[in-house]
């Protein structure tokens, strides 16, 4: 086994870890909160997919950026492999935000503006996958505009809960938690984050399989089949 | 598996004007615009969010939901998603390498 392969599986173990830990973490060590009860615990998991989608966006943003203005091939597989996991990310905060909201606010879904933008950044980048799955030729450059216009979202996603009244927590929650709240939290952010690395990891091998497969392509529409070739040659004065 | 914008054929959308002003003005140079951009979104949606936005409040004859029941749903649903993923990602990896295989005999039987 090479070296990327011992750092794949250690990743692999310390997220199985982590997991475990959070959840020990979660529901053994962290109170439960007294204004919301047991749904609290939702945060837990809620905040880290958010973290993760917003790492995914950026780091798609960063892909489709260096692809665009510095025609680097693998800010292309970057930028396509990190849109998929934003999909991935958003479509987890947006399943498991409407659930606490379910119970914490009575409703699946506020047109908030919080929820509204986080919602408009997730479309963003299904947006990004359907054009590089049917933008023809121009995908790759198509998507990788697209992926730089939705990450400017970002900020706007972030700044949302300070700049407009919003029934949604502010960010400046997580500073104010007990400390075994805090724990738990981070344990669940590492936890995330390592899982994150590990998906865009195996994400980006499939990328490089595909480079692969189109040098391939190349390389064979360079050689004619060989019956082809020899009627060719036999045709030659 | 043939991808024709390989051999080299003109993009037919790159291609046009529009199209290379929009990724014109994508570049660092336009970031001024951007913020412009952004300052103006921020005021639409805050002439329209602000004052009139007023939160939901349960009424108390409501039906308790399960708390319990909707963590578990959203841990559950969390690692369902990742699975599903992981098993995307592995399928289409398989469904390539055979692929590969496939193309490097007919570079090896054309050679």
């Amino acid at each position: 086994m090479n070296k990327k392969a011992h750092i794949f599986i250690g990743l692999c173990i310390l997220c199985a870890m982590g997991f475990i830990g959070s959840v020990v973490m979660i529901f053994r060590v962290a109170p439960i909160d007294p204004n919301m009860g047991l749904s609290q615990k939702i945060f837990y998991f809620h905040v880290p997919c958010a973290w993760s989608m917003f790492l995914a966006v950026l780091m798609s943003a960063l892909g489709g950026g260096l692809f665009l203005f510095k025609d680097r091939r693998w800010g292309d597989a970057l930028c396509a492999s990190a849109a998929e996991l934003a999909v991935l990310f958003g479509v987890l905060v947006l399943i498991t935000g409407p659930l606490w909201a379910r119970v914490a606010w009575g409703h699946y879904w506020q047109w908030d503006v919080r929820l509204t933008t986080v919602l408009v950044l997730f479309l963003c980048f299904c947006g990004v996958l359907l054009a590089r799955r049917y933008g023809g030729p121009a995908a790759g450059r198509l998507s990788a505009g697209l992926a730089l216009f939705g990450a400017a979202d970002v900020p706007l996603v972030y700044i949302s809960v300070k700049l407009w009244r919003t029934i949604h927590p502010s960010t400046t929650v997580v500073s104010t938690l007990p400390s075994e709240m805090m724990a738990a939290f981070f344990t669940s952010l590492a936890t995330f984050t390592v899982l994150f690395v590990l998906l865009l990891w195996i994400r980006l091998n499939l990328e490089r399989a595909r480079a692969a497969q189109d040098e391939l392509i190349v390389a064979l529409s360079e050689r004619p089949p060989i019956a082809r070739a020899r009627t060719e040659l036999e045709g030659q004065p | 598996m043939t991808r024709p914008w390989l051999h080299n054929e003109p993009c037919p959308i790159l291609g046009r004007l529009w199209v290379r002003r929009f990724f014109d003005s994508l570049r660092p140079a336009g970031l001024q615009a951007w913020a412009a951009f952004m300052a103006v979104l921020t005021g639409a949606f805050e002439a329209w969010a602000g004052p009139e936005y007023e939160p939901y409040r349960p009424s108390s004859g409501e039906a308790e939901v399960s708390a319990p029941l909707h963590v578990v749903l959203s841990y559950g649903i969390i690692w369902l998603v990742v699975l599903l993923f992981v098993a995307s990602v592995w399928h289409r990896q398989r469904k390539l390498q055979a692929e590969l295989a496939e193309l490097r005999s007919e570079i090896e039987r054309r050679t």
